[in-house]
């Protein structure tokens, strides 16, 4: 349990601009480090979250502790990660203009937002290389991207539809593995499925 | 009766606040003109502390404007109100989900949402790329006007290259590369 709440203690303290720089951190320390996810688990944690309402940092504090010690850890998970922030914002509100003015610690913040801008690229980076399998999963993920920049599709409304879009081409794929009579089969690779025709859902 | 207001309101923004920290700024606006006091400009520079200090962004924005409301108190009922939808919906999606994890309902569905998780990161990018290498980026410029009008942060540039190298190419900690940065960034101010 401590394990989770230094964790997000230190996600809490050094995610600046939003909590999908968490992502490179998250990563390195739920796969490589304590080893608590697989890489697959991890792109679900990341879907998951982002396919539900919600400030994103606190969606993954409480999936990751919901995950590793049911409701408590999802709770100490989460009250981690608020805390450094709130801390922060209420020293500032004190009155720390000193804080606000010195040249070292906004020469540190600009450094570290620069980084987090990194952060984020290995973000895409990395996920990219997790989950761009085929032809459709590339197209999918450029054309979530133009439909929320370019126009203004809100993002609540782009998650739904590649859910429906997921789930229908798992009936479909379903129905299919059905009628050809394989047992056993599995429909988790469903759009991959599609993709490539022939290649059966089994995993 | 403004402590439950500033709950209620909060409780709103994180139901309603999709897709994370800087999308639910227009909203978190709209709602806390009942507060009074807020011009747009001072909201502007809130929205800006809360960009470059650590933390979600709506969470921070949560407990600013809390404080502005009703002091500490009101800070940590804003920040409550934020961060309790988001728990119990996910809490209690979990509880669901972990159950049904391998059928193909949901499998389905997370096979759809995958790829189009890269397309919300590089929105998230998007957004951030502008305060970070920019500067005298205004909130809420396009993003092609900031490209064409304003000064490229060279400095800027090189950390974020230099983070992404470290951390692909070097397998270093991203805590760590973090921390570097800073304070680089904080050497190069002076």
């Amino acid at each position: 349990m401590w394990e989770l709440v230094i964790v997000f203690l230190k996600l809490g303290l050094l995610t600046i601009g939003g909590g999908i720089a968490m992502i490179p951190i998250l990563q390195d320390v739920l796969i490589r480090d304590k080893k608590w996810y697989t890489e697959e688990e991890f792109v679900d944690m990341i879907a998951i979250c982002q396919s539900l309402p919600g400030v994103i940092a606190i969606n993954m504090a409480t999936y990751v502790g919901y995950k590793r010690k049911g409701l408590l850890g999802s709770m100490a998970a989460t009250l981690a990660i608020v805390l450094p922030s709130w801390t922060i914002i209420i020293l500032i509100c004190k009155g720390m203009a000193v804080l606000n003015d010195n040249p070292y610690l906004n020469g540190a913040l600009a450094g570290f937002r620069a980084a987090a801008v990194g952060l984020i690229i290995t973000a895409v980076i990395s996920l990219g290389k997790m989950i761009f399998r085929n032809t459709w999963s590339l197209v999918a993920a450029v054309s979530a991207f133009i439909m929320i920049v370019f126009l203004h599709v809100d993002t609540a409304l782009v998650i739904v539809i590649f859910m429906v879009l997921g789930v229908m081409s798992a009936a479909v794929n379903r129905k299919r593995i059905v009628r050809a009579g394989e047992e056993g089969t599995t429909d988790g690779e469903a759009a991959q499925t599609v993709a490539d025709e022939e290649g059966g859902g089994d995993k | 009766m403004t402590l439950l207001n500033l709950f209620l309101v909060f409780l709103k923004i994180g139901v309603l606040g999709y897709g994370g920290g800087l999308a639910i700024i227009a909203l978190v606006y709209d709602s806390i003109q009942q507060f009074g006091t807020i011009s747009e400009s001072e909201f502007a520079n809130w929205v800006a502390i809360t960009q470059v200090t650590p933390g979600p962004v709506g969470l921070n924005i949560a407990t600013f404007t809390g404080y502005g409301a009703d002091g500490v108190i009101g800070s940590i009922v804003a920040t409550l109100g934020v961060a309790l939808p988001a728990f119990v919906i996910v809490s209690l999606v979990c509880k669901v989900l972990f159950k049904y994890m391998d059928s193909w309902g949901v499998q389905g569905a997370l096979t759809g949402v995958r790829p189009a998780t890269i397309g919300l990161v590089g929105t998230a990018l998007v957004t951030l790329v502008k305060p970070a290498i920019f500067s005298e980026s205004h909130l809420g410029a396009a993003f092609v006007e900031a490209l064409a009008t304003t000064q490229f942060d060279w400095v800027a540039l090189g950390i974020m290259a230099a983070s992404v190298y470290l951390i692909m190419k070097k397998k270093m900690n991203p805590i760590i590369v973090l921390l570097i940065m800073g304070a680089v960034g904080a050497v190069l101010q002076a």
